[in-house]
């Protein structure tokens, strides 16, 4: 028996994921584990107990309110429980994440830190099964919002896991990479914890439209979200945006044969899409770096269709630009107001990028207050059109299809001198040779 | 395999933490890496080792460029950081075995190799122990054994013997020795100069973002035998009665008291200090010590350096 557990030991332990391995063997020698499970079950016993009065006549107890706690404490607290002792760790100054200091592949991190996050989550549903059992078969009302709480428990863990992975930096910028990985996996979480909730009324006919809606969004959410954790992960030289833009190109093509379905619009998500990559391209940098121009295929065909994907800012502009005229094109006319604004932002991000090469010392953090400076003007325009803001966004005094037609000239002409102050990156292959 | 460094600049805001830093590391050799507090010697090590990124120049090891090829470039190279693994919930063969993986080890080859780092560093006994409990010497072998692992032809030290009591000290070192010994070429920052020059072929001192000197350690102390040379004369009673009896001498431009048994004598030039020692001794005074404190590694870095920070 002892020879055969050596000879599996041996044949599969070494291919296992060494990070995986490493995250269950700090969990399983921590406790956090073993707190999270006890506080989840303690809560579960206790919310249940307070919601067993609010069925009685006297009571005042709103078993709703019972809900909504019990939602924070299993979505927040447990999780941040589990993980503030790593967080703390490896998020100090001193420390070094040891991933980095190996050669592992970006894919391999990544994969390993959100293989940690699934069994831990099983971990815990694995303890927590006699508890749920007990539940379910004393018909206590709150057994549903233990269901919930795994998917929940699954995304915070996740989203703690891929945090510990962003280096220890005093200023990290919302407008940098890892500030759009950490914006894009709050926003991520948000979807899926109102997906759960969903879950719970899904019998009901009338959510079938808005799972389709959120089902289809947090798919592309979570996807993209993958990839641009890996492009994190990757050497700041490489071409970092390669995969997350062919991504995200594959899954808006995957979306076509759903326009329609549900009322479901494919065209505004072409749009949106198109304006998240102009506003990550405001923040990329200008020129290709040496390792990027050295992997450019050297046929001219090929060489523009890497460049469409390429990092870089004026990559990313043409890139998002495309999705945007795509979307505009397709559905422009039918939501003229919503294609309005996204020209709006079209504008505010080439203005950035004029400024930002005028003046490169210009911290993303001075541009992202610009974006939600004017955005939110943008937005009150709509809503409470006398205000004496029309002059930044004078969309209140334009009707009709003009609208569109005054942010695409704006858009236009910053494009020109967006153009003329691009000296485009010359795009030759270069050899690598000591000098 | 050869380390050449290429106009380094790194830039943190306003501070120009390396200033065009360039300098080269022979094939098989050990070079120190000195410089004050705040000097960027671990900056510098941290682009050398792909954790920071430049804002221009080149490392080169061999003929691939690390800071454009990190990923490649850290299958060869052992980064040591200044600052110690210290996870409570990880045994020490479990950060060992994690590395092993992540360098692509199996099987037998990676026992092999686990039990080889453990003789080398001597954590044979500390297998089971939790990093958390080492004391900061045994988190330096611990350190020094997961390098050591994939059997890297380049090694990055950054402060290896920073904080260490004389038992880790000299344990390092003799662990430090050996490797000297393998063919690696090894860059090691530290304070700590003399027990540098017992190891080092050459040396890179660099002082507020510039280097100052590079080059083999015989080279560098050579240039300085130009320069004046200091002496210090240890005497059996007060140094003060035999000031006048030196100056009589006529074998130093100064003589003066450098602590209560002790002279300090400037000569004009090295060339000069055999023939003076040889009048001072003949000349019948109770000499019982001479020692020259600016000569070798310490002498080089205190000429070099002014000792300000950026």
């Amino acid at each position: 028996m002892k020879n055969i557990a050596m000879l599996l030991n041996r044949k599969f332990s070494d291919r296992l994921n060494p990070v995986w391995v490493k995250e269950i063997r700090q969990m399983l020698n921590g406790r956090g584990l073993l707190w999270s499970a006890a506080a989840l079950v303690t809560a579960g016993l206790f919310f249940s107990y307070l919601a067993s009065f609010a069925g009685e006549p006297h009571s005042q107890a709103d078993p709703a309110f019972g809900y909504y706690l019990f939602c924070y404490w299993v979505i927040l607290l447990i999780p941040v429980l589990e993980c503030v002792s790593r967080w703390h760790y490896e998020r100090g100054q001193d420390c070094l994440t040891p991933e980095y200091t190996t050669g592992l592949s970006a894919f391999t991190i990544l994969n390993g830190k959100l293989l940690a996050a699934v069994t831990s989550t099983l971990i815990l549903l694995l303890i927590g099964l006699p508890a749920f059992y007990f539940l379910f078969y004393s018909e206590w009302p709150f057994i549903d919002y233990f269901i919930l709480f795994l998917p929940n428990y699954l995304m915070t863990v996740t989203l703690l896991f891929l945090l510990c992975l962003l280096p220890p930096r005093k200023k990290t910028s919302p407008g940098s990479l890892p500030g759009l990985v950490l914006i894009g996996l709050l926003f991520w979480i948000a979807v899926l914890v109102l997906l759960a909730n969903l879950v719970r009324h899904s019998l009901e006919p009338e959510h079938g439209p808005i799972l389709f809606h959120v089902f289809l969004l947090s798919l592309a959410a979570a996807v993209q979200c993958y990839f641009w954790c890996h492009a994190r992960l990757l050497p700041a030289r490489a071409n970092r945006m390669l995969l997350p833009r062919i991504a995200g190109l594959i899954l808006c093509l995957l979306f076509i044969p759903a326009d329609g379905v549900y009322s479901f619009n494919t065209g505004v998500v072409f749009s949106v899409y198109g304006v998240i990559n102009i506003l990550t391209a405001s923040f990329e940098r200008f020129e290709l770096t040496e390792r990027c121009r050295a992997e450019l295929p050297k046929k001219p065909i090929r060489r523009l269709i890497v460049l469409f994907f390429s990092s870089g800012a004026y990559s990313g502009l043409i890139y998002g630009m495309v999705f945007l005229a795509a979307g505009a094109v397709w559905k422009g006319m039918e939501t003229v107001t919503f294609h309005s604004v996204c020209f709006y932002f079209m504008f505010y991000a080439l203005a950035a990028l004029v400024i930002r090469r005028w003046k490169p010392g210009w911290t993303p953090w001075a541009l992202l207050l610009v974006y939600a400076f004017c955005n939110f003007l943008a937005l009150f325009n709509i809503v409470h059109p006398n205000g004496w803001f029309s002059i930044l966004t004078p969309m209140n005094i334009l009707e009709g299809n003009a609208r569109l037609i005054v942010p695409l000239a704006l858009s236009g002409a910053v494009l020109l001198v967006v153009l003329i102050q691009a000296f485009l990156p010359s795009a030759l292959p270069r050899d690598f040779r000591p000098k | 395999m050869r380390i050449s460094v290429e106009n380094l600049t790194r830039r943190f805001g306003c501070n120009v933490a390396l200033d065009q830093v360039s300098f080269a590391v022979p094939s098989g050799s050990v070079y120190g890496f000195v410089g004050p507090n705040g000097a960027g010697k671990t900056t510098a090590i941290r682009i050398m080792a792909g954790l920071d990124q430049p804002d221009s120049g080149q490392v080169w090891y061999d003929d691939l460029p690390a800071v454009e090829y990190p990923e490649k470039a850290l299958r060869f190279i052992g980064f040591m950081p200044d600052t110690l693994a210290d996870s409570r919930d990880t045994r020490v063969w479990e950060y060992l075995d994690f590395f092993a993986r992540a360098c692509g080890l199996k099987g037998a080859e990676k026992e092999k190799a686990l039990v080889r780092v453990g003789e080398l560093t001597n954590l044979e006994n500390l297998s089971e122990r939790f990093l958390g409990e080492l004391s900061k010497g045994m988190k330096q072998q611990v350190s020094l054994a997961r390098i050591l692992l994939h059997e890297p032809s380049v090694l990055l030290l950054d402060e290896p013997a920073a904080g260490l009591d004389p038992r880790a000290r000299i344990e390092l070192r003799q662990s430090l020795r050996k490797l000297a010994f393998s063919g690696k070429t090894i860059l090691i920052s530290s304070h700590i100069l003399t027990e540098l020059e017992d190891l080092a072929d050459g040396v890179v001192i660099i002082e507020k973002g510039k280097i100052l000197s590079c080059g083999a350690l015989g080279e560098i102390t050579a240039d300085r035998k130009k320069s004046e040379c200091r002496v210090l004369l240890t005497f059996p009673s007060a140094a003060a009665d035999f000031i006048e009896k030196l100056k009589a001498l006529s074998v130093a431009q100064t003589v003066e008291v450098h602590s209560p048994r002790q002279l300090q004598l400037t000569l004009a030039s090295e060339d000069r200090f055999p023939a003076a020692m040889a009048k001072i001794f003949q000349s019948g005074l109770p000499v019982i010590g001479m020692s020259r404190p600016d000569v070798g590694l310490e002498g080089v870095f205190m000429d070099k350096t002014s000792g300000e920070v950026q």
